[in-house]
């Protein structure tokens, strides 16, 4: 009998919970995230479940708006990251060689730093802004997927399926898109949702240092440096903001337990 | 010993590396730096006088080599921002960050290895679930988010310590290291708890192999196998996630050392990119690259040494 995977079960409900909640609400919620309301610093309530901030925006609707700026940026990021590394683990991973040798050498000089690191001291020369942040993050996250594509790439393409489609004649492309790729989807899959994880994490660190998200634009990261200053007034604003993130980042992270215990049966 | 030679000189050649980048990347951005120092309204001689005080005239690998060999000698150059020299700039700073980094090492290792290795035993049961779950959580909560949490709690609720009222090294040790205890348990406590899932998954995966299965039917006790055998053998991955670890805590105190408001490395270095203060950007660059590159290293020599199976 299959054991029921409680792990994979828990992540993706709580993931499709909190993007519904993030999507939907932002369209139903009766206040807008820059409406102004007559009361400061008020506690949560009836009227506003998780209070107001210091100009009376409701915190319920910006923390909605900041969740979707994240998840935004995460999306360009991850999105970015997994296309690049896939073609990048593809090829080098199909066709190995000298290329191959080059662009591993590469990752892993980049992967021995911490991509939050790479990303500030990139920011220091291109300046900040949500575009240049997804784009960097991007890329800084190529490598990592790169390196799960290129081992999958490298694994498959020795099976003797593969070997058989050879044998009849299939092309390099064929042989790359309609053999490999699928196979190597599983394994790659939980590499994107614990990219979503880091991307979750590496806005809110990038913009709580503004060198992110800027102004007027809310985000999770920019949320958590505005509650700094009513941190003792207003509390809730923190909290709300800070387990929003805790919960994006724990949904993510079962996620990708789940998927990659599954993978193992 | 020939393994640790070929390590310093890979090490070496990085860091050579990293540095001929770091100053690259700064040097053929668009903006002069001599225009941002004294403002758009400036007299073109006075840009020139200026470009000529601070060297820019001259080719940029002729800069380079003089940078890197003033590096080498312990001179930073000086700050755009400050006018003050980036290694006295620094100084203070890069221990104030060090010691943070320290502090939420031994911290996490304090917390981490007692509990993993007492729970390492109980993979199923009410401990097993208890351990698991407490552990999901506590990795998904940011430092950034704890550090302000701890101060909400520690700083508002029951007054312990008073937030942003940092206390120098200089004044008083014991007010100092008490201060940072709060930004290193920020640090600290998600480390932790992916520490302590790393040891157990670790035990759990060596528990199930043969030698372990054979030991215990020859009468060990699985107490005395899991200490004497297992640990030793999960030695190795708890040394280099250590390293890793490590090196992820350099972000994470950049962090928060802005919720703490401590003046170290971090803080300088994001006022530093705010006002593209390039000499201070790329000396702090450079230090970390060194930084990184020997933990690294370092993991790599400790699992050889400690790991028998790993050859040399």
């Amino acid at each position: 009998m299959r054991r029921r995977n409680v792990t994979l079960l828990v992540g993706a409900s709580l993931t499709t919970m909190l993007l519904l909640i993030v999507v939907i609400g932002q369209l139903l919620w009766h206040f807008g995230p820059t409406e102004l309301n007559p009361g400061r610093l008020l506690g949560p309530s009836a009227v506003h479940p998780l209070g107001t901030d210091h100009l009376g925006r409701d915190v319920f609707a910006r923390v909605l708006d900041g969740a979707g700026t994240t998840l935004l940026v995460a999306l360009g990021t991850v999105l970015i990251g997994a296309v690049g590394g896939l073609l990048v683990g593809a090829v080098t991973g199909y066709y190995g060689g000298w290329l191959d040798e080059i662009v591993m050498r590469i990752s892993d000089g980049l992967t021995a730093f911490p991509s939050i690191l790479l990303a500030l001291v990139v920011v220091s020369i291109t300046g900040s802004g949500m575009g240049n942040l997804v784009l960097i993050l991007g890329v800084l996250f190529i490598p990592s997927f790169a390196r799960v594509a290129r081992g999958e790439f490298r694994r498959l393409k020795s099976l003797d399926y593969v070997k058989r489609a050879r044998v009849s004649g299939a092309s390099n492309g064929r042989m790359m898109l309609v053999h490999i790729l699928p196979n190597a989807m599983p394994v790659f899959l939980s590499t994107v949702a614990i990219g979503f994880n880091n991307a979750v994490l590496a806005e809110a660190s990038m913009s709580f240092l503004g060198l992110g998200v800027q102004q007027p634009q809310v985000s999770l990261g920019r949320m958590l440096t505005d509650s700094q200053a009513h941190l003792f007034t207003a509390p809730w604003i923190a909290v709300s903001t800070g387990v929003t993130i805790v919960l994006l980042v724990f949904a993510f992270s079962m996620l990708a337990d789940g998927l990659q215990a599954g993978r193992r049966g | 010993m020939r393994y640790i030679l070929r390590k310093l000189i890979t090490l070496l050649v990085t860091l050579f590396l990293i540095s001929l980048l770091a100053f690259l990347a700064f040097a053929i951005i668009p903006g002069d730096p001599a225009v941002t120092l004294l403002g758009v309204n400036a007299t073109p001689e006075a840009i020139l006088a200026l470009r000529q005080e601070m060297g820019l005239d001259r080719p940029v690998f002729v800069r380079y080599v003089e940078w890197l060999g003033d590096m080498i000698f312990g001179d930073m150059g000086r700050s755009f921002a400050h006018g003050h020299s980036v290694r006295e700039l620094l100084g203070d700073r890069l221990i104030v960050t060090g010691s943070l980094m320290g502090l939420s090492f031994v911290m996490m290792l304090g917390i981490a290895l007692p509990v993993g290795l007492l729970t390492a035993g109980r993979q199923r049961g009410i401990v097993h679930w208890m351990v698991t779950i407490i552990n999901q959580m506590m990795m998904a909560v940011p430092p950034l988010f704890l550090g302000l949490m701890l101060t909400f709690v520690f700083g508002a609720v029951f007054r312990v310590f008073t937030p942003s009222a940092f206390v120098s090294f200089r004044e008083s040790v014991g007010g100092y290291l008490f201060y940072m205890l709060f930004p290193a348990l920020a640090i600290a406590l998600p480390k932790s708890a992916m520490m302590v899932r790393l040891i157990r998954s670790s035990v759990r995966e060596e528990m199930g192999k043969d030698y372990v299965r054979t030991a215990v039917s020859r009468g060990c006790a699985p107490r005395g196998v899991l200490y004497r055998h297992v640990l030793p053998n999960i030695a190795a991955p708890v040394i280099t996630f250590s390293a890793l670890t490590l090196i992820m805590m350099i972000t994470d105190s950049i962090v928060v050392e802005q919720v703490f408001s401590i003046p170290g490395a971090g803080r300088i270095l994001i006022s530093a990119i705010g006002t593209r203060d390039y000499p201070v950007v790329q000396a702090l660059v450079l230090v970390i690259a060194a930084l990184v590159m020997t933990l690294h290293a370092l993991a790599d020599v400790l699992c050889r040494l400690v790991d028998r199976r790993i050859t040399l």
